[in-house]
C-alpha cells in the first residue's frame, strides 16, 4: 500500500473512531443537561461543553474532506434532499446552544421544497456558519433557503455587529484568510465556498457571498447552488 | 410526539454496543417504550420474522457482513418489513450510501451521525405525522384493495400538498404492480414536467424498456446517468439494456464501472461475471464469481447457478495457473463446496444444479477424491423424488455427465449419476403420462385442488404445492389453481426465498388472469400476489 493511501486510510479511520466518541460524548453531555434541569439547577457550564463538542465534530468533518479537496478525491454525491428536513435539522442542531444563550433560532422555508445537492458536504458549511451566527448575534438568527434562478439560496443571517468590513470587501480570497489568529471563521468560509464551487451544474457553479444590513440588521451570509 | 412514539415497536441495529445504548435512551426520552437491538442483518432479519416493526433505525456501515442496504433490500424482498413500517438508515461519514441501493428500496430518512435528542426529535415528528397521513393509504394497499388506494392516494395528493408526491409516488408504483402500464405513465410525465425527480424519471425509462423500447430506455436512462451520476441502480439499468441490444462488450463495462462504485451487490456481481464469462474474460470472471459467493455467505439471493458459474470459470483457468496461485484456487473452490452442500443440504434440486460443474473443477485440478464425492453427491441428489430439474436442464446434464466419464476413477460415480438422471426422466415422463391417461381433466384437477386446499389447511405446505402443481398440469387454463399455487410459494418463508421457487410464482401468474373481471375477488388475489412477487432483475 502506498505510503499516501495508508495515511488517508488511517485519518479516515481515525476520524470515524473520533465520530463516534464525539457522539457518545454529546449523548451524555445531553443526559447531564436534562438531569440538571430537573434538579432546577442553571446549565450553562454543560451548554459551553455540548457547543464545543459539536463544534469539534463539525471541524472533523471539515479537517476530511478539505484533505481529501487537496488530494483530489472530495467528490460530491448529490441527491435528492427535502428542504424542510434540512434546514429543521441544522436548526435542532443548534436548539439547545441558542436557548441557552438567548438566541431566537427562525427559519424559513417551503415545505414542498426540494434541492438536490450534497446533503453532507453542504450541512456542514451551513452548521459552521450557524455556530458562527449565533456566537456573534445579540438575539436572533435566521436560516433561510429559496428557489433562486433554477437552483438554490441559502441565507444565514443575524443581528450581530456584522462581518468585517475587511472580510466583505477581500471576498473570493477565503484561503488567505486562514490564520491562527482569526478563529475558524476563515476556515469556515473557505469550507462553503470550495462546497458551493463543487457544485456544478449546467455550467454554472455554486458560490458564496457576504454582506450585512438586510435581513435582520447584522450579518448575512449566502451560499447559492446551481 | 410522546403519544407517537409509545405505541410504536422499534428495531435499532448497530454493531457498535455504546452507540445502540444511547440510541435507546433517546428514543426512552422521546416516548418509545417497546426497543429491541441488533447487532448483525441475520439477527436483525430474525427479530424482523418475530415481530411486525414500526420504526427500525439501521447503521449503515455494520463491519463484516450485510450493510444496511443489503438489510433493507433482504427485508423487502422476503416481504418480511410491512408496508408502512419506517426504516431509517443511520450513516457515519459525509458518503455514497445514498446513490448504492436499488431506487425501489429507499429508506426513509437518512440521519447522520452524530445527532442530538432535539434532532431525533424532529425528525420523527415529521415521519410520524406524514406516516399516519398515508396510513389508510398502506392499509388498503397491505389488504389487497388497491382500488381503494388508488382512490385514496388521489384524494391526499389533492388534499395536502405537501404529501402530494408521496403520494403520487405510491400511486405510481401500483399502476406499474396491475399492469397499468399507460397510466404510470402519464403520471411520471405530469411529475416530470415540475420536477426532475429520479424516481419518475427511473419509472418511465423502466416502462420503455418493458414495452420492448430498449433503445428508447437506454437514452433515457443514460439522460438520468448525467443528471444523477454515480447512481448505481442506474448503472445497472444501462448495463441491461446494453446487453439486451446486443453491446455485450459496453454492458461489461458499464458493470465495471458500477461495481467500482459499489461492489457489494451479489446481483450485479454475479451480471458482470456472467457477461465476462461469456465474452471469455476467465479470470475476470473467476473474481467475480468468488466476489458473488462471498457476499451469498450473508444473503438469500444466492443461487446453485452462482456455484456452478463459479466452478466454470475457475475450470476455465485452472490450467493457466501454477504453485501457490493453483493451490490458492483449489482450497478456495474446497470452501465453496462445502458452503453449497451446507447451503442446500434440504434442496436437492439446487444441489443438482451445481454438482456436476463442481466435479468437472476437481476433476480438472486432479483432486480425484474430492470430484467422486462430487458425483456421488449428484447422483443422490437425483435420486431423490423432490429434485425437480426440467426437460432441458436433465438433457445437459446428461451430456456433462459423459464427459466426467472419460476419467476413469469417476466412472463408477458416474455410472451412479446417470442412473439418477434417468430416474429423474423418468419421473418428469410418469407426470406427463399421468395426465394424459385420464379422461375427464377438469374434474381430476378439481379433485386434486380439494386435497391441496385441505393440506395447506393443515400447514403441509409442500405437500399443497404438490397438488396444486398436479392441478395446474392438469387444467393449465383455471386461475384458480395458478393462484393457489403461486399463494402457497409466496406464503412459505423457505420457498419465497428460493429463486427457482419465485420463477415458479412467476410463471403461475404470467397467464391465465385476463378473463377475469375487475370485481372478481380473485382479480384482487392475483394482484395481491403479483405485489408480492420480487422485481426481476
Amino acid at each position: 500500500m502506498p505510503e499516501d493511501s495508508l495515511f488517508e486510510t488511517v485519518l479516515a479511520s481515525t476520524v470515524h473512531d473520533m465520530k463516534n466518541s464525539l457522539g457518545l460524548l454529546l449523548a451524555r453531555l445531553e443526559d447531564i443537561t436534562l438531569q440538571l434541569e430537573r434538579e432546577h439547577s442553571l446549565n450553562s457550564p454543560v451548554s459551553a461543553l455540548r457547543y464545543e463538542a459539536g463544534r469539534i465534530n463539525t471541524l472533523l468533518m471539515q479537517l476530511l474532506s478539505l484533505y481529501k479537496l487537496d488530494r483530489n478525491q472530495l467528490t460530491v454525491h448529490p441527491v435528492e434532499v427535502d428542504l424542510i428536513e434540512f434546514v429543521e435539522d441544522c436548526i435542532a442542531a443548534h436548539a439547545a446552544v441558542a436557548e441557552q444563550s438567548g438566541i431566537a433560532l427562525e427559519q424559513d422555508c417551503d415545505e414542498e421544497l426540494l434541492g438536490f445537492f450534497d446533503p453532507d458536504l453542504v450541512g456542514i458549511a451551513i452548521n459552521n456558519i450557524l455556530g458562527n451566527s449565533i456566537r456573534y448575534s445579540r438575539s436572533r438568527v435566521l436560516l433561510a433557503v429559496r428557489p433562486r434562478d433554477d437552483g438554490l439560496e441559502f441565507t444565514v443571517a443575524d443581528d450581530g455587529e456584522g462581518y468585517p468590513q475587511a472580510m466583505i470587501e477581500n471576498q473570493g480570497q477565503y484561503a488567505r484568510r486562514i490564520d491562527s489568529s482569526s478563529g475558524s471563521t476563515g476556515l469556515g468560509l473557505f469550507f462553503s465556498d470550495t462546497v458551493a464551487r463543487l457544485h456544478r451544474r449546467g455550467g454554472r457553479d455554486g458560490r458564496i457571498s457576504l454582506d450585512n444590513g438586510e435581513p435582520l440588521g447584522g450579518g448575512r451570509f449566502r451560499l447559492s447552488l446551481p | 410526539m410522546h403519544d407517537l412514539l409509545t405505541s410504536q415497536s422499534i428495531l435499532i441495529i448497530d454493531d457498535f454496543a455504546a452507540f445502540r445504548g444511547t440510541l435507546k435512551t433517546m428514543l426512552h426520552r422521546l416516548g418509545a417504550q417497546q426497543i429491541d437491538q441488533a447487532s448483525n442483518g441475520s439477527e436483525a432479519i430474525n427479530l424482523c420474522r418475530q415481530t411486525d416493526y414500526d420504526l427500525i433505525f439501521c447503521d449503515y456501515n455494520l463491519g463484516e457482513g450485510q450493510d444496511g442496504q443489503q438489510i433493507l433490500e433482504e427485508l423487502h424482498q422476503r416481504s418480511i418489513i410491512r408496508r408502512g413500517a419506517l426504516f431509517l438508515m443511520v450513516t457515519a461519514e459525509t458518503g455514497s450510501a445514498q446513490v448504492m441501493g436499488a431506487i425501489e428500496y429507499r429508506p426513509d430518512s437518512y440521519l447522520t451521525k452524530p445527532f442530538t435528542g432535539d434532532q431525533l426529535g424532529q425528525r420523527l415528528k415529521r415521519l410520524l405525522h406524514k406516516n399516519r397521513a398515508l396510513a389508510d393509504i398502506h392499509q388498503a394497499v397491505n389488504a389487497g384493495d388497491t382500488e381503494r388506494a388508488l382512490a385514496l392516494c388521489d384524494a391526499l395528493a389533492e388534499r395536502q400538498p405537501k404529501l402530494r408526491l408521496s403520494a403520487l409516488r405510491i400511486k405510481s408504483e401500483l399502476l406499474e404492480q396491475t399492469g397499468r402500464a399507460e397510466a404510470a405513465e402519464a403520471l411520471y410525465d405530469s411529475v416530470l414536467s415540475r420536477q426532475p425527480l429520479l424516481w419518475a424519471a427511473v419509472g418511465k425509462a423502466r416502462l420503455a424498456f418493458e414495452r420492448g423500447d430498449v433503445e428508447g430506455a437506454l437514452q433515457q436512462f443514460i439522460h438520468i446517468r448525467d443528471h444523477y451520476p454515480k447512481q448505481v441502480s442506474v448503472l445497472d439499468w444501462i448495463a441491461r439494456c446494453q446487453q439486451q441490444l446486443g453491446r455485450e462488450e459496453e454492458a461489461e463495462q458499464t458493470l465495471r464501472d458500477a461495481l467500482e462504485v459499489s461492489p457489494k451487490s451479489l446481483q450485479r456481481q454475479a451480471r458482470f461475471a456472467r457477461l465476462a464469462q461469456q465474452l471469455g474474460h476467465d479470470a475476470d470472471a473467476h473474481r467475480a464469481w468468488a466476489r458473488t459467493l462471498q457476499e451469498g455467505r450473508f444473503s438469500c439471493m444466492v443461487e446453485p447457478a452462482h456455484f456452478a458459474g463459479y466452478y466454470r470459470a475457475a475450470s476455465a483457468i485452472a490450467g493457466e495457473l501454477a504453485g501457490r496461485e493453483k493451490r490458492r484456487l483449489l482450497s478456495d473452490g474446497e470452501l465453496a463446496f462445502k458452503e453449497l452442500t451446507r447451503k442446500y443440504r434440504d434442496n436437492p434440486t439446487a444441489r443438482a444444479g451445481c454438482l456436476a460443474d463442481a466435479a468437472e473443477f476437481f476433476s480438472r485440478g486432479g483432486n480425484r477424491d474430492r470430484a467422486a464425492q462430487a458425483v456421488g453427491k449428484l447422483a443422490e441428489a437425483l435420486q431423490d423424488p423432490a429434485c425437480r430439474l426440467d426437460e432441458e436442464k436433465s438433457e445437459a446434464l446428461a451430456a456433462q455427465l459423459d464427459q466426467l466419464g472419460d476419467d476413469p476413477a469417476l466412472a463408477k460415480s458416474v455410472e451412479k449419476a446417470r442412473a439418477g438422471v434417468s430416474a429423474l426422466q423418468q419421473r418428469l415422463q410418469q407426470e406427463r403420462a399421468d395426465i394424459e391417461g385420464i379422461a375427464d381433466r377438469p374434474a381430476a384437477a378439481r379433485q386434486v385442488n380439494r386435497e391441496g386446499m385441505a393440506l395447506a389447511k393443515t400447514r403441509d405446505l409442500p405437500g399443497a404445492l404438490e397438488k396444486f402443481r398436479r392441478a395446474v398440469r392438469l387444467n393449465p387454463d383455471n386461475p384458480n389453481y395458478r393462484l393457489n399455487a403461486a399463494q402457497i410459494i409466496l406464503e412459505s418463508h423457505q420457498l419465497k426465498t428460493d429463486p427457482s421457487s419465485i420463477e415458479e410464482a412467476r410463471a403461475y401468474l404470467a397467464r391465465g388472469f385476463d378473463g377475469l373481471a375487475p370485481d372478481d375477488p380473485r382479480w384482487k388475489r392475483y394482484q395481491t400476489l403479483l405485489g408480492r412477487l420480487p422485481r426481476p432483475y
